[in-house]
């Protein structure tokens, strides 16, 4: 066990040279840069002055030396300064981290417990009307534009109650009812679609389980049908949920952007999108990595755990 | 590599052992009513968009009447903000919403197809290099892919089609790396071998039809992920641009004058959902149908 | 009233007491202490007793938070130019000379000013003016200012409208004179436009750091700065103007999508922010939502790349002829809703030197048959492809580009839109790599900035129209104007060359949409500024009516 999770580490250093060469090459290849949105293209500030800073920004380096320079300073500890706060990129990523950790985490949870229970239930009573309605219910879920539907809820919330979120982020360990306040309906928008993949994966495991042997055998000793559900059934159906799960949550910290700036969230999302919008190139490139960092290390955690929870599966 | 795939949707999913069921139950495989449903609502779409002209009673771009109306006879869906009927642009829109799902589909079928087939037949030095490129690809962030592509070519249908097919290409690729690796352990793959088959030919009499089903399956799962893609992409501004009628962007223009005109959301909305369901209703059902160890059963 | 509706009340009132926490704590009558999210609960409950008379040495008090459309990129003083900068910065510092309400020219930090024959400018400072470090603002302060403006560091760019400054001198402890190469009537204005000559004290870049802090005479301190995110601001006691200011606090929440800021407008989460004139329908019959309306710089424009050889717009009777099929009328209802004016190359609302609507009605006149004669004359009776890009964000841009493109069909002109996102765009326009281009402009301190552009060889001239236009009349007169120091003189010339360019069909300018401003009605003293800044919440005052 402990040489597979070695070996996959050792796997994730070419995996994240070339995410981070990757990144760099498709920033540089974007036209306009961030000279552009501080100097405006009114024509009020003219092209030489333009260009004088394009050369003490460095952005006119070759593009194989800008990337090593910053590879360089990213090896020793250092992402680089927002190109226009002039912040250190991981004061800003730290900032915003906490919101989109949690909005992920709270929308996983959400959906999770609205999804497993709706999915046993479905395959104990296969093919009945509630397992046809929550079928199509949990599709339909799957089928609503997220940004749509988070700003229906904005301005239902709005109109009806006269309640929307808190704008400001309020951290837990401040205020923990203010901030799960806040935090309920984004990550409600951001569970709706994961609702209906989680139920779908639960109903299959289920009904999988439940025709396998032992199950059947169980029945034919005549033990009531609940104890073999709860006891046999539940247990293994969920091994391959837990991993779709945990999948779920390394791609929702990508996906969770739209709901951010639906709902004004101040998340990492967010952050790279306006850093993409202004060219912010130190922050793209720090933004970008660190989700893709955390995405494979979520991975790897889930695949470690999904073979020390099935030891049917061998690693390698 | 693990065994472990980010889309087990397919490969896990449908290891149904199916228990002898009542006649009322929908028991025969075929007769799947989601998937009749699904593949209904599919055709439906699909003609709409190949006689759109015949439908449409306007131009979709023509901005002859007052803005804003509400549905009437005259325009059964009411009016945009430039006063164009919305019937007409839903009835083009199809033509687009499908085009992106398809073609996107398409580019994420070819570029994963051939990486995952590459890596899964060969193996060794080839499976763990293409699938380093393709843990590349699945980490990064779609939506900078999204607006990397969308600025270096400019937002288009286009290119919104070919950062989808991108950012979906390596779930293709994993799919068609597992099924492959699965085929090629099958003892007439062996034996094949050992008869002197060539490679393109194994290739092409034995892998190719049995990984079929699954991908089948993700395709139209996929499809209607495309489409919502799209509308998403609109929504940031770099999907299909307007003038051109397309549901996503309707509806994400729509939001502005979602109180004083709730229709002109309403209609988009609508039709996304029904197709995008109707998609996945259309995968759910082949899943059902096609796969290959509920064939054996 | 039939009984659903009394059901709605009671589900709404249940709703509130159990989500709101600030309606809690009204009701129960706690007050929380000054912590960064719920400090403005005790300042609002204070408001009560003192907003009702809001005149001069009263305590500020009271919590604003006003939502931005788009995040300010930093705080830097000088050389920064978009306009999302200057709306992060604008209540830290103050300017030698400002603008009114009405764009009157008044003193700011300088009581008043004057120039000779020479064209040097010399202006008397207000005495007694502290920064927000406490330390007292003198001429020295003035002169590095102005030095930093003129050529400001990096990552600020020097700014053409100051170009003619050769220096600034020390008269004595509150005078100084600022030398001009040449007469310039154009620097009071440029000045009072606020967002190039803010006074910051000596050495500020070395003291501080001028991306993330702010040191000012204005009537705001900096508390907190989150890029992308929020600036939070409080009341500066010492502040020099009466009265001023009246909220103890203010914060600038970045809310990007209108509909955001519709929703925290109504459940009372902001306090005010701009609206596009059809969201603003939607605002209207709430009680606690008060809407402002007022003419602002931003006249919408389509613009022609004459750079190129060989393009049919080169020549004029194309684009004259384009200039014919457009209606400004049908864009004004379509896409503003009616709430915009046409405008020419100066906007509405810009003291006297706009064109009339009489005559800009009959310059802009639609007339189908003269546009396809004068196709016909200029050899493209068959029309042409052309890529017109237009912004993406905000909408307007590419619906007046959606507009032209469907004019043009009748010239059979196939005009492709092509909305870009802002970045792109800018570089687009900025490097003249566009065709035809739907854009707007902004605010200018003088009536030259925005005519300047159809000067032969200024900055963006050589870009923009190359020799592909070039009317010498209009040259000569703009130089002319630009002599002139009589204001009232210079009039009559700026609607002349104002004319020639709707003639030439130089540009295509459309109309000028309205600003639309939701407040919640506890905000008053508000009002919505010409210049796209927000001077209005300076003097804005809170009264706790709910």
């Amino acid at each position: 066990m402990s040489k597979y999770i070695a070996q996959r580490i050792a796997l994730l250093i070419p995996t994240l040279i070339g995410m981070s060469l990757l990144i760099f090459a498709m920033l540089r290849l974007l036209p306009g840069d961030v000279v552009d949105i501080i100097a405006g293209t009114d024509g009020t500030a003219s092209s030489a002055a333009k260009e004088k800073l394009r050369e003490s920004m460095g952005l006119n380096d070759p593009v194989p030396v800008q990337y090593v320079k910053w590879l360089g300073n990213l090896l020793t500890g250092d992402p680089g300064k927002s190109m226009r706060s002039g912040e250190p990129v991981g004061e800003i990523l730290m900032r915003a981290l906490p919101i989109t950790i949690e909005l992920a985490i709270l929308g996983l949870v959400f959906s999770t417990i609205v999804a497993i229970p709706l999915g046993v239930i479905s395959a104990v009573k296969r093919d009945t009307v509630f397992d046809f309605a929550s079928r199509v219910g949990g599709l339909v879920g799957l089928s609503l534009p997220n940004f749509w539907v988070a700003t229906l809820m904005l301005l239902f919330t709005s109109k009806v109650f006269g309640w929307t979120p808190s704008i400001r982020f309020i951290p837990f360990t401040k205020d923990p009812i203010g901030n799960l306040e806040q935090m309920i309906l984004p990550s409600i928008a951001l569970a709706i679609p994961l609702m209906a993949i989680t139920m779908r994966m639960t109903r299959t495991t289920m009904l999988e389980v439940l025709g396998q042997d032992y199950v059947r055998t169980a029945n034919a000793k005549g033990l009531a049908p609940q104890p073999i559900l709860y006891r046999h059934a539940l247990k293994n159906a969920l091994i391959p949920v837990i991993t779709v799960i945990g999948f779920q949550l390394g791609g929702l910290m990508g996906s969770a952007a739209v709901v951010e700036v639906v709902f004004g969230l101040n998340g990492v999302g967010n952050t790279l999108l306006q850093a993409i919008f202004n060219r912010d190139y130190p922050l793209v490139q720090a933004a970008t990595l660190y989700l893709a960092v955390v995405f494979v290390m979520i991975n790897l955690v889930v695949d470690v755990l999904y073979a020390w929870l099935d030891p049917r599966i061998k690693l390698g | 590599m693990s065994v472990v795939t980010t889309t087990p949707d397919v490969i896990t999913e449908g290891r149904v052992a199916r228990a002898e069921t009542p006649w009322w139950r929908f028991p025969k495989r075929w007769r799947n009513p989601i998937g009749i449903a699904g593949a209904i609502i599919v055709l439906f779409t699909a003609l709409m968009a190949i006689f759109a002209p015949l439908i449409a009673p306007y131009e979709p771009s023509a901005q002859g009447a007052i803005r804003l109306l509400p549905p009437s006879w005259d325009h059964l869906m009411g009016t945009d903000e430039l006063g164009r009927d919305t019937f007409s642009r839903i009835v083009y829109g199809s033509r687009v919403s499908l085009q992106v799902g398809i073609l996107s589909v398409a580019i994420a079928l070819a570029i994963g197809g051939i990486l995952g087939l590459v890596a899964g037949y060969f193996g060794g030095w080839a499976d763990t290099w293409t699938m380093r490129l393709v843990d590349i690809m699945f980490a990064f962030p779609g939506i900078v892919l999204a607006i990397v592509i969308s600025g270096l070519l400019g937002p288009s249908r286009r290119n919104a089609m070919i950062a989808i097919g991108i950012i979906y290409a390596p779930a293709f690729a994993r799919v068609v790396r597992g099924a492959v690796l699965a085929v090629k352990s099958e003892a007439y793959m062996e034996a094949a071998r050992v008869l002197g088959a060539s490679n393109a030919r194994l290739v092409r009499q034995h892998v190719v039809p049995n990984i079929l089903a699954p991908l089948i399956v993700l395709t139209t799962l996929y499809l209607s992920s495309a489409i919502l893609s799209e509308a998403a992409l609109s929504f940031l501004g770099l999907g299909t641009q307007p003038p051109e009628p397309t549901w996503g962007g309707m509806l994400n223009i729509a939001r502005t004058y979602m109180e004083i005109s709730p229709w002109m959301a309403v209609f988009p909305g609508l039709a996304i959902a029904i197709l995008v369901l109707g998609f996945n209703f259309l995968g759910d059902g082949l899943r059902d149908i096609l796969d290959p160890r509920l064939r054996e059963r | 009233m039939d009984e659903r509706d009394n059901d709605l009340r009671f589900l709404i009132d249940l709703a509130r007491g159990r989500f709101s926490r600030r309606d809690m704590l009204k009701g129960s009558g706690a007050l929380a202490a000054g912590a960064a999210i719920g400090g403005g609960l005790t300042i609002k409950q204070l408001a009560n007793v003192s907003a009702q008379s809001p005149e001069a040495g009263a305590e500020p008090t009271g919590e604003v938070v006003w939502a931005l459309d788009a995040p300010p990129p930093n705080l830097l003083p000088f050389g920064a130019i978009s306009l999302a900068h200057w709306q992060g910065r604008e209540f830290f510092y103050d300017t030698l000379v400002m603008w009114d309400q009405d764009l009157n020219q008044i003193p700011g930090l300088a009581e008043s000013w004057e120039t000779d024959e020479a064209g040097n400018y010399t202006f008397h400072l207000r005495q007694g003016v502290k920064f927000h470090n406490g330390n007292e603002m003198t001429a020295k302060d003035v002169k590095y200012s102005m030095d930093m403006a003129v050529a400001p560091p990096e990552p600020g760019v020097a700014v053409s409208y100051l170009a003619n400054i050769t220096g600034t001198e020390i008269v004595d402890d509150y005078t100084v004179t600022v030398n001009m190469s040449k007469i310039d009537p154009t620097l009071p204005g440029t000045m009072a436009w606020g967002g190039y000559t803010p006074i910051v004290p000596e050495n500020f870049y070395d003291t501080n750091n001028p991306l993330s802090e702010a040191v000012g005479t204005g009537p705001m301190k900096l508390v907190e700065y989150v890029q992308d995110d929020a600036i939070v601001m409080e009341a500066n006691p010492d502040f020099w103007g009466e009265g001023i200011p009246c909220i103890q606090k203010l914060t600038l929440k970045t809310l990007t999508e209108e509909q955001t800021r519709v929703a925290a407008l109504r459940s009372g989460e902001v306090d005010g922010g701009t609206f596009s004139a059809d969201v603003v329908v939607t605002l209207e019959g709430d009680d606690s939502i008060t809407i402002l309306e007022g003419l602002v710089s931003t006249p919408n424009v389509i613009q022609f790349q004459t750079a190129e050889a060989d393009v049919p717009w080169r020549d004029t009777r194309v684009r004259q002829a384009v200039n014919k099929v457009v209606d400004r009328e049908l864009i004004k209802a379509n896409v503003f809703g009616g709430k915009a004016d046409v405008t020419g190359a100066i906007p509405p609302g810009y003291g006297d030197y706009p064109l009339s609507p009489e005559k800009l009605a009959e310059l802009y006149a639609n007339d189908v048959e003269a546009a396809k004669q004068l196709m016909i004359d200029a050899g493209y009776e068959d029309g042409f492809e052309v890529e017109l890009q237009a912004i993406a964000s905000p909408r307007s841009y590419t619906q007046n580009a959606e507009i032209v493109s469907e004019a043009v069909k009748q010239l059979n002109i196939d005009a492709k839109v092509t909305p870009l996102e802002i970045g792109t765009f800018a570089d687009n326009i900025g490097s003249g790599a566009y065709q035809w281009g739907a854009t707007g402009r902004g605010m200018r301190g003088d009536p030259s900035g925005y005519v300047i552009d159809f000067r032969q060889g200024t900055t963006q001239n050589v870009t923009w129209f190359g020799d592909g236009y070039n009317n010498e009349e209009f040259n000569e007169l703009y130089d002319q104007a630009l002599a002139e120091t009589d204001q009232a003189a210079r009039v009559p010339m700026y609607q002349r060359l104002q004319e020639i360019i709707a003639e030439d069909a130089a540009h295509l300018y459309l109309v000028q949409p309205y600003k639309f401003q939701a407040v919640n009605s506890r905000l008053t003293g508000m009002y919505v500024f010409f210049g796209n800044t927000n001077p209005g919440l300076r003097t804005a005052c809170v009264s706790d009516a709910e």
